[in-house]
């Protein structure tokens, strides 16, 4: 099999680059609404669903010990998705958009680091269980000073999520649809926990959707195919890295997070 | 037109059963290195449970350092619970020798070994049930340890001995040396120095790591006994006639097992505490 750089880009027609434009837009029109709900004008509607969720904090200690787990165990969240991601690497019809699978994504998960970024830039923003005019129950289990974080908006988890299910969704529909229902899942999960409201998930998987569509350009896309042809010409390198990105992207560098800023708070 | 993916790590289909013939009649438990493991663990044993003056002395020495340098307790304490930096680098090699070219026709093997590694620390659980209760470094008074910066030990047992992450690090260290030795002796080697930093934090003793590993040298080299292997093969079967199934299951084992299973065990014991 040829290591060239894949030819699938060049198979789409100007009516597939229209709509690959299209959706790429709409993200970053809902980028740039999120934004402006969160910093200038909340909406009224936001603050009430977010207590209408609330109703059910504390009703069940099961649930929301559920809802808990979903939210910080890796293993049954991001190791899920990345599985999806595997499984569409080695499926034989797609084997030929490989490169486009890779770079798609890696921009997935570099959304999540720009969200990290967005979140340090932006001014503080109090998340929902610190929010004082929201005044929410937390439900059992979770600290109300849990996370130290400056803003709560966009949320990295949701770019994660989000934006994994959208790779998996655009390369096959039936896994898509699953990967979709399940970063929904947890993206809901966090909301109901208190970490974020609404508008901060939809901000970071519209963020995620946008850094996907972007990464389709072909610059990224010959970047993407390099690396894939790796796995065929050094299959011993490739997937042991793989394996470790993988395992990064899962938790999303939790474990990278914490050591760098413990590392940092010696050098400061 | 075939349905199996066609990559360049994976023979043609005839190859591949000559290869699983001649690779089934080409792999078999190294008695000796057993026998060997067995009498060494016997003789450990009572030692490590009686607590002898060398031990101690060992432990004093190594604990030495601790609460003088702020940066090396904070590097110890990352490799005793960071999975990144310990059981991920690990799992990475068996999947490097997964895909060596000149390894395909033993993949069943290296399977049954990287789950036998695994299952070696379930064993090492079992046993800590049935070993008379022993205090880890920490927790003994006659010991006297300084503990290092930062540590907050969460022990939930007052079992040191074997210890099951020793068990499994050194484990998967063992089935990469057994398959490919410059990789391997890398692997053990690393294997080796991230248990140890468990033993200068204070969870283990020194025989605790080594009776650990001496246990998952065992376990695996029982794992290439016929019917084990056979397993092995089956399910290595599967990696090439459905890779889409077999390789995310193989990624979430592979995040389960360099994890040593932690979540799952903390969800399980979460969902008993409310029954």
């Amino acid at each position: 099999m040829s290591s060239t750089p894949l030819q699938h880009v060049g198979h789409q027609s100007g009516r597939s680059a229209l709509r690959e434009s299209v959706v790429a837009l709409i993200a970053l029109l809902l980028v740039i609404t999120t934004t402006l709900i969160t910093f200038i004008m909340p909406l009224g509607m936001e603050e009430q669903a977010m207590l209408a969720i609330n109703q059910m904090a504390r009703e069940s200690p099961l649930f929301d010990y559920i809802m808990h787990v979903l939210s910080y165990q890796n293993l049954i969240s991001g190791v899920g998705l990345v599985a999806g991601l595997w499984a569409l690497w080695f499926m034989p019809s797609l084997m030929p958009r490989r490169a486009e699978l890779l770079t798609c994504s890696v921009a997935a998960f570099c959304s999540a680091a720009l969200s990290r970024i967005m979140q340090q830039l932006t001014p503080p923003h109090p998340r929902p269980l610190q929010d004082e005019a929201l005044n929410m129950t937390p439900p059992a289990g979770v600290d109300a000073q849990t996370l130290h974080d400056f803003s709560s908006f966009p949320s990295d988890h949701g770019a994660v999520y989000i934006g994994l299910a959208w790779v998996i969704w655009r390369m096959h529909r039936k896994l898509g649809m699953a990967a979709i229902a399940f970063a929904v899942l947890l993206c809901f999960t966090r909301i109901y926990l208190g970490f974020h409201f609404i508008t901060d998930i939809i901000g970071g998987g519209a963020l995620a959707i946008l850094t996907v569509q972007i990464a389709l350009l072909t610059p990224f896309q010959r970047i993407g195919g390099w690396f894939a042809g790796f796995s065929q010409t050094a299959p011993h390198w490739f997937y042991p890295l793989a394996f470790i990105a993988c395992y990064g992207i899962a938790t999303l560098v939790e474990e990278l997070r914490q050591l760098a800023s413990g590392l940092l708070r010696f050098i400061l | 037109m075939s349905s199996r993916a066609t990559t360049a790590t994976n023979a043609s289909s005839d190859a591949d059963r000559a290869s699983l013939h001649s690779s089934l009649a080409a792999d078999a438990p190294s008695w000796p290195r057993i026998v060997v493991a067995l009498i060494a663990f016997v003789i450990l044993a009572p030692l490590a449970l009686s607590g002898t003056t060398v031990e101690y002395a060992f432990m004093s020495f190594i604990n030495q350092p601790a609460q003088q340098n702020a940066l090396l307790d904070y590097f110890m304490n990352a490799f005793s619970y960071q999975k990144l930096i310990t059981g991920v680098p690990l799992v990475a090699a068996i999947c490097a020798i997964w895909c060596m070219p000149s390894m395909i026709a033993r993949r069943g093997d290296i399977l049954i070994c990287t789950i036998a590694a695994f299952v070696t620390s379930l064993v090492s659980r079992v046993m800590q049930i049935f070993i008379p209760a022993n205090p880890r470094p920490l927790q003994d008074e006659v010991l006297g340890m300084t503990p290092p910066f930062n540590i907050s030990p969460e022990f939930h047992d007052l079992t040191s001995f074997p210890s099951d992450h020793a068990a499994v690090f050194i484990g998967l260290g063992y089935v990469v040396w057994r398959f490919c030795r410059p990789l391997g002796v890398l692997a053990i080697v690393f294997a080796v120095l991230v248990s140890f930093s468990r033993v200068y934090m204070g969870f283990h003793f020194a025989t605790d790591v080594i009776a650990g590993g001496i246990l998952s040298v065992v376990v695996i080299e029982l794992a290439l006994l016929t019917p084990f292997r056979r397993i092995g093969a089956w399910l290595t079967g599967f990696s090439r006639t459905h890779p889409q199934w077999f390789y995310p299951v193989a990624f979430m084992a592979c995040y389960a097992i360099a994890t040593l299973m932690e979540e799952p065990r903390e969800l399980l014991s979460g969902l008993a505490a409310m029954i």
